[in-house]
């Protein structure tokens, strides 16, 4: 079977089946009128129409003929009878074609089928044409119970019915209790309404209705074009353009007043004492303006106002702060331990990066380093000390002293 | 499954909607699975039978030892997977030296099993030994014809309990539009002997006729085999009627005031009472009402006054 596109097969209510009834006609309608030989085959066989199924009840089987080969291989081959019996030819070794078989019981009776389907009246479809088929002839049954609504509908009543369905239930589904003494009627009645609310009642006293509220409101300011929000981010953005160039004549201006804050040392005054301090000084409400060396003092205060004198902080160049201040912190720097904790922590990085890595320890320069050391060693230990310096290494200074690397590997290897 | 199972969500309350039992009912999905021992033979046959109904069935490929369906306490597994997949027929294989070759057709009804017929396969011939033109392959979903010749399928009950069971296995959804240039295949099945069916499936080539009519070729494509029919149990009466019950035939209750008509569709008459123009009742929100009340208050209020005034007086 090949997955190719389906032709759509549409599936309406049953409804609309009835009320077309009346205007289609009927298959067997269609057949009488089709030809010749569907009314006949129409009595002949029997048609479903509405499963499409034909079925040859006239058709006499006799027992399985002799002249039919059965091989293990799986291949068939019956042969035709004179009375009427299937010949199905489909034999492996010549090409097996059904229809060289000639005119087939099988293909007869399908040929039944369309005959009458294809003299229905169809609906034009882009795929092909589409004909309504009847209800199907053929009753099997159904996959699950139907419901008690249906069939209250449709008139009936099944007491039986009901008691089934819930033992059946009650099997694996679910435990029911089904008292006998209840009465089946009841449970075939469709429920009943629910008793309206004591607001349901009071609302239908007063008249009162019950309004949706719409989550849409009408914006009446708005205009039906423009986009509210890019207008108002283009707003913002002019109002702070505004701003930006305003600002700094207004500084200016609120310097003129002495409103800024003050950069300098002195105390913080009572405001008003202050601007009549800066008028009486500089001429105007504003406080004078700082000149450089002012700063560079303020910094050096600053810089040096820490604990430990500024010793830890980040380096000031020498331009930012005053002369005095700067003298101070080199003193700062050199007095203190910082300098002698730089030697010391560069002295064991030295010896750990001379541990690890061979490449850079001279054997031959560590040899005569240490022998150096030990011939200085040696003669200071003697009395004699002739104060001649010269490197000597003779097997007797080793007997005497031992092996002057050894002390050297010892050190190396701690 | 002994507990009932209310959906919490969405999705699950549509799942049970759609396995609910329902008036027009969807097509029935079937369920292949095999016993302990099966066959080459059987197993091809189980994947053919798959293949041909590709949409709507469910094929498990387990070995199941516990389901004998002709055995009282062998279909609970059964019962299970069906309610499980929701399937409503089952194809059950298996292979023993008594039985060799064993399908097991069956029918459910209400998730528990309605009927079944058990039949061997016989020079089972498979899709691919079939030669024939590629473009005639039937499609996946197309809706099939059948063609049933012999008079077995009317005289002798296994037969016509096998010829029910195949309709129902193969037949597909019940459509009522049906498109004509769909016609892709027939299943053929001949009654050979009393217990004895050759079962093959047909491609159908429509090919120009004279009349508008076309004329159909048969060209075997499909799996053909022989269907040997050895038990079979028929569902008890009252099982029978409960399932072969249908709305259909019943007269519809009339409904009071309502009318259709071909150019309009449904239509209804209302009956509107009478107003009692009277008796309904006004809202407080009316502004002359609260002067009432405030008016009546106030003469309240003074008649209370010369009450006490008198009270007061007479003391």
């Amino acid at each position: 079977m090949s997955r190719g596109r389906n032709f759509p097969i549409t599936v309406a209510p049953s409804c609309r089946r009835e009320a077309t009834a009346s205007k289609l006609q009927t298959v067997e309608a269609a057949a009488k009128q089709g030809g010749t030989s569907p009314q006949i085959e129409a009595e002949k066989y029997q048609i479903d129409w509405g499963s499409l199924v034909a079925s040859d009840p006239t058709h006499h089987s006799q027992s399985i003929p002799s002249s039919r080969f059965v091989f293990r291989v799986a291949t068939i081959k019956i042969s035709f009878l004179p009375n009427g019996v299937l010949d199905w030819s489909p034999d492996r070794a010549e090409t097996p074609s059904f229809t060289t078989a000639g005119a087939d019981e099988g293909t007869e009776l399908v040929q039944a089928i369309p005959d009458s389907l294809f003299a229905l009246p169809s609906s034009d479809d882009p795929d092909g044409p589409v004909v309504l088929l009847p209800q199907p002839t053929t009753k099997l049954p159904r996959e699950k119970h139907l419901f008690d609504e249906y069939l209250v509908l449709s008139g009936t009543k099944c007491n039986e019915f009901v008691f089934w369905a819930a033992f059946s239930l009650a099997r694996i589904e679910f435990p029911v209790i089904f008292p006998l003494a209840f009465s089946c009627d009841k449970l075939l009645d469709l429920p009943e309404p629910k008793p309206p609310t004591k607001w349901e009642l009071f609302a239908k006293m007063k008249g009162i209705k019950k309004h949706k509220k719409e989550k849409h409101a009408l914006d009446e300011q708005a205009e039906p074009g423009e986009d509210p929000f890019s207008k108002r981010k283009a707003e913002k953005k002019k109002r702070i353009e505004k701003q930006e160039k305003n600002r700094p004549g207004n500084l200016k201006q609120a310097a003129k007043v002495g409103a800024l804050p003050r950069l300098s040392l002195f105390p913080k005054l009572p405001r008003d004492i202050e601007l009549r301090w800066n008028l009486a000084t500089n001429g105007s409400h504003a406080p004078k303006k700082a000149s450089k060396k002012e700063l560079e003092d303020v910094a050096g205060m600053a810089a040096t106002a820490t604990a430990s004198g500024g010793k830890f902080d980040k380096k000031i160049a020498r331009g930012e702060i005053s002369q005095a201040h700067w003298e101070f912190l080199l003193l700062v720097e050199r007095k203190g331990m910082s300098s002698q904790e730089k030697q010391q922590t560069a002295k064991i990085l030295d010896q750990l990066m001379s541990k690890s890595s061979h490449d850079i320890l001279d054997v031959n320069k560590a040899r005569f380093v240490a022998i150096t050391m030990f011939n200085v060693k040696a003669e200071k230990q003697t009395e004699e000390g002739k104060g001649t310096r010269h490197i000597s290494y003779s097997k007797e200074a080793e007997a005497k002293n031992g092996n002057p690397l050894k002390n050297l590997q010892k050190r190396n290897t701690r | 499954m002994l507990k009932i199972k209310t959906p919490k969500t969405q999705r699950a309350k549509r799942e049970f909607e759609k396995r609910a039992p329902k008036l027009v009912e969807n097509g029935r999905k079937t369920l292949i699975l095999h016993g302990t021992k099966t066959s080459d033979v059987l197993n091809t046959v189980l994947t053919q039978i798959y293949h041909l109904k590709r949409d709507n069935a469910v094929k498990y490929t387990k070995k199941n030892e516990n389901i004998r369906p002709f055995e009282s306490g062998g279909e609970t597994s059964l019962e299970f997977f069906s309610l499980k997949t929701d399937c409503s027929l089952f194809v059950f294989g298996s292979h023993s030296k008594k039985r060799p070759n064993n399908l097991v057709l069956g029918r459910m009804f209400d998730h528990h099993i309605y009927d079944l017929v058990e039949v061997g396969v016989d020079n089972f011939r498979p899709m691919e030994s079939f030669e024939y033109d590629k473009k005639l392959t039937p499609r996946i979903g197309s809706k099939p014809f059948f063609a049933f010749v012999g008079d077995g399928f009317e005289s002798v009950e296994e037969l016509k309990h096998l010829k029910e069971v195949l309709l129902d296995l193969f037949r597909g959804e019940v459509v009522e539009n049906l498109n004509l240039a769909g016609i892709d295949h027939v299943f053929v099945c001949t009654a050979l002997s009393s217990s004895t069916v050759f079962f093959t499936h047909c491609a159908l080539q429509l090919k120009k006729s004279g009349t508008a009519i076309p004329r159909m070729e048969l060209v075997e494509v499909g799996p053909s085999m022989d269907l040997v029919v050895r038990r079979h149990r028929l569902p008890n009466d009252s099982l029978k009627k409960e399932a072969m019950k249908t709305t259909t035939g019943q007269p519809k209750k009339k409904i009071k005031n309502v009318s259709s008509d071909v150019l309009q569709g449904k239509i209804g008459k209302i009956y509107i009472p009478d107003q009692k123009v009277g008796g309904i009742a006004l809202s407080n929100d009316v502004k002359g009402l609260k002067r009432e009340r405030r008016e009546a208050k106030k003469t309240k209020a003074v008649g209370e006054n010369e009450a006490k005034k008198r009270k007061t007086a007479s003391k």
